[in-house]
């Protein structure tokens, strides 16, 4: 085998490797609040951002930022819309207990994934909660943000707005 | 290991002779111990050990990750680092580990700080991110630090000497800190076990320490703290630090009625 035909074997299988991978996590299954299924891909609209936020039950800083961005999420919309997909850390264990505080808190305007396998929060890089994500509305990552300190929905807002 | 054991049958005499009530049984983790630096009676470098603030907390899912990552640093890199674990809302947390949290804006856990320094902060629970801060920092040079605690009628007194590395303004900081703490951990499960955990400073400047004054290099100050102390004294430890522009210099840790003496590295 020639010296070319190598490089371009070896690049291929980089490049394989990296679409099998970039695919992966865009397949990877969660459950939704009603028992469904749901996948990154399905996120993708081609219409609206979406928010991306990793929380677990027992986070006190998760918490508080979901119910501030609840509070002004209705106002929000009329200014520029856009989604919000919580995606819960925790496993199956803290499943009932998830469910029942999102039924609890009213986060009625969340679209609820439950990663309990944590395949989508390792794919992801989450290893500190809370983490938000700003996708715009073709899928691409355009703003990511640790930590939560009130004011930091505001910020995240302006990110929104600053999309087309 | 004989001088550990030495230094444990010291401490529980030390115990006897001020007539505190204590758990006779108690014995020092493996990995709270400070495992003895170069060793050196005298040398040309003082032993350089990095401070890490760990913000942690019962109800984070990912803190025992981080508590896991920096027992490895800890491990490979025997005494370079010396933990502080600040807790936040839960049944841990106290005045000082909340004013630690608001100091450092911490709106996110878990969360490292090293050497009191914002630009070192640390959400990925990997041990090699400290393991690599460690050999980075220790070869440069630090003040050198030398402790004497006692415990007397309640009241904890501590003598810090500090010997400048480089001319500068230096301070003092002293953190009691408590070991063997169990209490339920989200992502661990019941009986976890909590060390170092942030319960007070010594003096009132907090993490920003007590002035030590303007020192020339190899020009000695002694900072002296004292402080009523109600236990416990068998799982009490003292973290010390000596700050230098801001930052952390140097690190050290005794336990109540202790001495320790000016730390150097080994020769090369």
């Amino acid at each position: 085998m020639s010296m070319k035909r190598m490089i371009s074997l070896l690049l291929a299988v980089f490049a394989a490797g990296f679409f099998a991978s970039a695919q992966n996590v865009s397949t990877i299954e969660m459950q939704t609040l009603d028992g469904g299924k749901t996948t990154p891909a399905e996120w993708v609209d081609g219409k609206t951002p979406y928010v991306v936020s990793f929380w677990f039950v027992t986070c006190k800083f998760c918490i508080e930022e979901m119910d501030a961005i609840s509070e002004v999420f209705d106002e929000w919309q009329k200014e520029k819309p856009f989604r919000f997909i919580a995606v819960c850390t925790d496993d199956t264990r803290s499943l009932v207990r998830a469910k029942a505080l999102v039924k609890g808190r009213g986060w009625d305007d969340y679209f609820f994934a439950f990663d309990v396998n944590k395949e989508f929060t390792r794919a992801m890089n989450v290893t500190s909660c809370p983490h938000v994500f700003l996708y715009d509305k073709d899928g691409k990552l355009v703003y990511s943000h640790l930590g939560y300190s009130p004011g930091d929905e505001e910020v995240l807002f302006e990110k929104v707005k600053s999309l087309k | 290991m004989m001088r550990r054991i030495l230094a444990i049958l010291a401490l529980l005499a030390c115990f006897s002779c001020v007539g505190q009530k204590e758990d006779p049984d108690y014995v020092y983790p493996d990995d709270v111990t400070d495992p003895e630096p170069g060793g050196q009676a005298e040398g040309s470098r003082f032993f350089h050990r990095v401070l890490a603030l760990e913000f942690t907390a019962t109800w984070c899912q990912y803190c025992p990750n981080m508590t896991e990552a920096l027992e490895q640093a800890r491990k490979e890199r025997p005494g370079r680092i010396q933990e502080i674990a600040v807790h936040y809302s839960d049944e841990m947390s106290s005045v000082a580990s909340d004013g630690v949290v608001t100091r450092y804006k911490v709106s996110s856990f878990p969360t490292v700080i090293l050497d009191l320094d914002p630009a070192t902060r640390f959400n990925r629970q990997d041990a090699a991110i400290f393991k690599d801060y460690i050999d980075s920092t220790c070869e440069t040079e630090a003040c050198g630090i030398a402790l004497e605690s006692s415990l007397k009628e309640g009241v904890l007194s501590l003598s810090v000497k500090v010997k400048a590395v480089a001319e500068g303004e230096y301070y003092v900081g002293a953190a009691v800190v408590e070991d063997g703490i169990v209490a339920d951990q989200t992502g661990a499960g019941p009986g976890y076990v909590n060390n170092a955990v942030l319960r007070s400073f010594l003096g009132d400047g907090g993490l920003d320490g007590t002035p030590a004054g303007i020192l020339k290099k190899g020009e000695e100050s002694t900072v002296k703290f004292s402080k009523a102390f109600d236990g416990p004294l068998a799982k009490t430890r003292i973290v010390v630090f000596a700050i230098l522009g801001g930052k952390v210099s140097n690190t050290s840790v005794c336990t109540l009625n202790d001495e320790k003496a000016y730390e150097y590295e080994a020769d090369d």
